[in-house]
């Protein structure tokens, strides 16, 4: 794919502003829905091809769309861009026509100098051959030469931390080692314009968090387009964001703003989906979480915590839209956005349910770090199973990291209650003891209770 | 690389059928020139990784054609074989030909591949997609100077040695080169939308060798295999291979520059094409 010809992307002489590294400007992207019709066309545009005809490429044949459709951006050094958007809206499309590996079917992409991709980690590594002969490998696949790879080898060691391993075949290697090794050799390129492609779907949490650092304190050279489903790499990475939404761009800007934008209609999408059916959002619906969710700070009473040593409130709404009248668990979970685990969890057991409520949990000394946005999961089950489950309700955020507090996952302080008509429902929780203690819980029932627990997790 | 560093690349729609024949004949040399390197990591992996899992590791490039020449040699001596017409013991002359035929076999079958093979890496990195067909016909051709070597010896042992004209094969095998690799680049860009190509072109082969007279002696034959002998564009490519280790000859000089001449501009055609319509073949291949 190498075009002989060549544009200058220069940098804008007026306002100082760093050099366009990539640009894409109207481009359109289409396929085809049917097999065995895409394999025709192919046939056709083949023979078109052999007698030298040409191809209308902007209008669609039968059971072909626009996988993208009018994309316009531009991206220049040191920015880090990222793409939100659900599954097969285009992103990885758009990754792929930005990398060269296909061609746009209308508009046009520039790129200047080296382009490192990671669409799929460690793409040619051979099981047989060693780490070593597989960086050599991988390396000159991505355009670097013998004598580039020799200086930068130990680098790539180093951050691969393959150790022992390094002349064993990689088959014999983790998939977390190989996912170390493909992304080392893909920065060490030290690339104009670094493509990634939902790069934190594998690998480990330390691996995780060691390429986000690196990322993040990554030459200021580097272009960086992020695609990711989950907005909250987004938002810790780049300070740009694209919402792309079937083949368009549905927004465009700072990246809080688009991710906003993009959670909301996400969660607007799954409620509605939800009235509809029940395949998005899961449960069965008697009870539902329809109203504002919202996180603060207990001292600060805004929205991004102060400091992580606060406590965190979240408050929520429910309707009650058939009485249930079996005992209804409500729980709170908080998930770690690098680690991807349940970081805290808090639960409350209501014997029924027979009008609408509102739910508020407490959380106290989470080990939040700053920057990082942890989105938080609100669930009710019966003895049935799901009523109604609602992830990313909100999000917590925390402005500055204290010290780091023990990690220990037997949870945090938290007291979770829960207002149903004029009944509040209340429990709390202490954290496990050095002892070795089970964790202190305690439970209250403000206003009592006109019907005895059927079940109860405490005793 | 360093001029890949400073490149400006463009990408459009139908850009490459708006590049001159030529233009994109210079453009795909040049991307093989700075691709030397990575045709060399490629051809380490499929040429010695291939057996890295076997005791016997690279001994097996000897041993299949080895054992060809045994069953040759086995079927000799027991006298099953119709010996014809030939100054030379028959099998030197079966060996020596079905070694070149395995050639223009091999160089078909490495450059049909060219795209299927590389469909892992060809969705997930852009580079120069010529570079595997590059990296797969040196790969035969490795494979093919292994079984020379050993077919020449084998000649020795039955008492013929190849004059001083046999240094031309490199030369006289070329035309065989292009015209495979220009049949095996068609095939494999139709062959990632229709499949049905490779099994034909594979049954069509299989019958064009009993059209080429390198297990019999043309002279042997009937009238009407010995005209489709000389329509077939093999008969003098492979032969002429075959007679220069052999004779020392060219198997019908005048036919065979013909034919040299079509393979050529074949071979030229087909790599255009392939310029051309690679990335349309790509994107079927998701």
């Amino acid at each position: 794919m190498n075009a002989p010809a060549v544009f200058p992307l220069v940098p804008n002489a007026r306002d100082g502003s760093p050099e366009v590294v990539a640009s894409v400007s109207r481009v359109s992207k289409k396929f085809c829905r049917r097999l065995r019709r895409s394999m025709a066309y192919g046939v056709k545009d083949l023979a078109a091809n052999f007698v030298g005809l040409k191809i209308d490429r902007t209008r669609l044949r039968k059971d072909e769309f626009w996988a993208l459709e009018d994309i316009n951006f531009e991206i220049r050094r040191g920015e880090r861009l990222g793409i939100i958007g659900l599954n097969g809206c285009g992103k990885t499309t758009l990754l792929r026509l930005l990398g060269g590996i296909l061609p746009p079917d209308v508009g046009e992409i520039r790129v200047k100098g080296r382009v490192g991709a990671l669409i799929a980690v460690g793409a040619g590594f051979h099981p047989h051959m060693t780490g070593r002969e597989n960086i050599y490998l991988n390396g000159s696949l991505l355009g670097m030469s013998r004598q580039e790879l020799d200086a930068k080898f130990s680098t790539i060691t180093e951050f691969a931390e393959v150790g022992d391993f390094l002349d064993s075949p990689v088959a014999v290697y983790s998939s977390g080692m190989r996912v170390r090794l493909g992304f080392a050799v893909a920065t060490a390129l030290d690339p104009d314009l670094l493509l990634l492609d939902e790069i934190f779907a594998v690998g480990d949490m330390v691996f995780r968090q060691r390429c986000i650092d690196h990322l993040r304190h990554s030459s200021l050279d580097t272009a960086l387009v992020l695609v990711h489903n989950r907005p909250n790499y987004i938002e810790l990475l780049c300070d740009r964001a694209i919402w792309i939404d079937k083949g368009r761009v549905a927004a465009e800007g700072p990246v809080d703003e688009v991710a906003d934008a993009f959670l909301q209609e996400t969660e607007r999408q799954s409620a509605r989906f939800a009235t509809r059916s029940t395949r998005l959002r899961a449960g069965s619906g008697e009870i539902r979480f329809d109203g504002q969710t919202r996180t603060y700070g207990l001292k600060s009473g805004t929205e991004a915590v102060r400091d992580r040593g606060e406590q965190v409130i979240i408050e929520s709404t429910f309707t009650c839209r058939e009485p249930v009248q079996d005992p209804v668990r409500f729980s709170i979970e908080l998930e770690d956005p690098v680690m991807g685990f349940p970081l805290a969890v808090a639960e409350c057991d209501v014997p029924e349910v027979m009008a609408d409520g509102t739910l508020r949990c407490m959380f106290s000394g989470l080990p939040l770090n700053a920057n990082r946005i942890y989105p938080v999961t609100l669930g009710i089950s019966g003895p049935d199973g799901r009523i109604d489950v609602l992830p990313s309700a909100t999000t917590v955020q925390v402005l500055q990291s204290g010290p780091v507090p023990t990690r220990d996952p037997s949870r945090f302080a938290h007291e979770l209650s829960i207002d149903i008509g004029r009944k509040r429902y209340k429990k709390a929780h202490e954290p496990r003891q050095a002892s070795g203690q089970p964790p202190a819980t305690a439970e209250e029932h403000v206003q009592p209770s006109p019907m005895k627990r059927a079940s109860g997790d405490v005793a | 690389m360093s001029s890949t560093a400073e490149r400006t690349r463009v990408y459009r729609s139908n850009q490459r059928s708006e590049l001159g024949i030529f233009r994109s004949w210079g453009v795909m040399a040049r991307n093989l020139a700075e691709s030397r390197e990575l045709i060399w990591e490629l051809f380490k992996r499929d040429f010695f990784a291939t057996y890295r899992k076997s005791f016997l590791g690279v001994a097996w490039i000897i041993a299949a054609p080895f054992f060809g020449i045994i069953t040759w040699i086995l079927l000799q001596r027991s006298g099953v074989l119709n010996t014809g017409q030939l100054d030379i013991p028959y099998p030197v002359y079966v060996l020596i030909g079905t070694t070149m035929w395995g050639l223009f076999v091999n160089l078909y079958h490495a450059a049909s591949a060219t795209l299927t093979a590389g469909e892992s890496l060809v969705l997930q990195i852009n580079y120069p997609r010529e570079v595997l067909l590059v990296e797969r016909v040196a790969e035969q051709l490795a494979n093919f100077s292994i079984s020379l070597v050993l077919a020449l010896a084998a000649m020795a042992i039955f008492g013929v040695v190849p004059g001083l004209r046999a240094l031309y094969l490199p030369l006289v095998a070329l035309p065989l080169f292009f015209f495979a690799a220009g049949l095996g680049l068609i095939t494999s860009m139709i062959a990632v939308v229709a499949v049905d190509i490779t099994k034909l072109a594979s049954v069509l082969l299989g019958l064009a060798m009993w059209a080429t007279p390198i297990i019999y002696v043309s002279a042997d034959v009937n009238s009407l295999l010995q005209s489709l002998i000389a329509v077939n564009p093999l008969t003098y490519l492979v032969c002429s291979a075959r007679d220069i280790v052999l004779f020392g000859r060219l198997y019908d000089a005048h036919r065979y520059f013909l034919c040299a001449a079509g393979a050529l501009l074949f071979f030229l055609m087909a790599w255009r094409l392939f310029f051309v319509a690679e990335d349309r073949i790509i994107e079927r291949m998701i």
